[in-house]
């Protein structure tokens, strides 16, 4: 029973500890291709990072353990390099951001009172390239 | 009594795929894609791009992504005779229930469609003013 709820617990971890991703669909209208990119990740005291989506171009895992992916820089730079790969130009680019800086436990509504012990952030970039 | 859960129940994991478009001034859409998922990735009800505002659900499915987003706002631009599209942008939200038993994964997207009289027409409402650029010492 005990190894159950560890293995739960380690699957849970797994599944929220953040995950990078970088989605595309072609506007046939246009002509133009939307892409989103996105990483989310967890830290320590708001600075330390734990676990965040591994935004390396050729990951080994799919999480980056004690190592900020979640930033613009690279964000935007896989967002640049894609468009790239592609020969194409880019152009509305928006960010969305948000920040959990209360932890609470994913599914409940209890936050710890204690802000910046455990927090959470993800960056998303929206643009279009043609 | 279980017939009543059970409706609640299909009600609160089906899924949603909603289009509006708004016309004061310019022409908006937001477009909204909404569904369940079980254990993080297996999903449960999703909604059906194909028939948008239309509570249509497509049950065991994954419909929940930027392309069906992106086919949905393709289908406006024809119906409204748009001939180009600005400030596309889309994002994603997702909520967890218990961990990771249930998660609501929503996909959004949002652009300003434009006409042909937008691209030849300059329009006194809500034109930009291109401000005057400082004088080179």
């Amino acid at each position: 029973m005990k190894s159950i709820f560890h293995a739960i617990l380690v699957g849970a971890a797994t599944c929220l500890s953040g995950c990078f991703t970088l989605d595309s669909a072609d506007l046939h209208s246009t002509g133009e291709e939307h892409v989103c990119v996105g990483n989310r990740g967890w830290y320590l005291f708001h600075v330390i990072p734990l676990a965040c989506g591994n935004a390396s171009e050729d990951p080994l895992m799919p999480w980056a353990i004690f190592r900020n992916d979640v930033t613009m820089d690279k964000i935007q730079k896989r967002f640049v390099d894609y468009a790239n790969f592609y020969g194409k130009k880019t152009s509305d680019m928006t960010y969305y951001t948000q920040e959990s800086v209360l932890f609470e436990i994913p599914g409940t509504d209890f936050p710890i009172p204690i802000p910046y012990l455990l927090t959470y952030r993800e960056i998303q970039l929206s643009g279009v390239i043609k | 009594m279980k017939a009543a859960a059970l409706a609640l129940l299909c009600a609160l994991l089906s899924g949603c795929a909603t289009v509006t478009v708004s016309r004061h001034g310019s022409t908006m859409v937001n477009i909204e894609n909404t569904g369940w998922y079980l254990l993080n990735f297996i999903p449960l009800a999703s909604g059906n791009p194909a028939k948008p505002n239309c509570c249509s659900t497509r049950l065991f499915s994954k419909t929940v992504t930027l392309e069906n987003n992106v086919k949905m706002l393709d289908k406006v631009i024809a119906d409204e005779g748009a001939v180009a599209v600005r400030d596309l942008n889309s994002f994603i939200v997702d909520e967890h229930v218990f961990l990771i038993l249930l998660k609501r994964h929503a996909y959004h997207t949002s652009a300003q469609l434009l006409m042909s009289d937008d691209l030849t027409e300059p329009k006194e409402v809500g034109s930009t003013r291109v401000l005057e650029s400082e004088p080179q010492p």
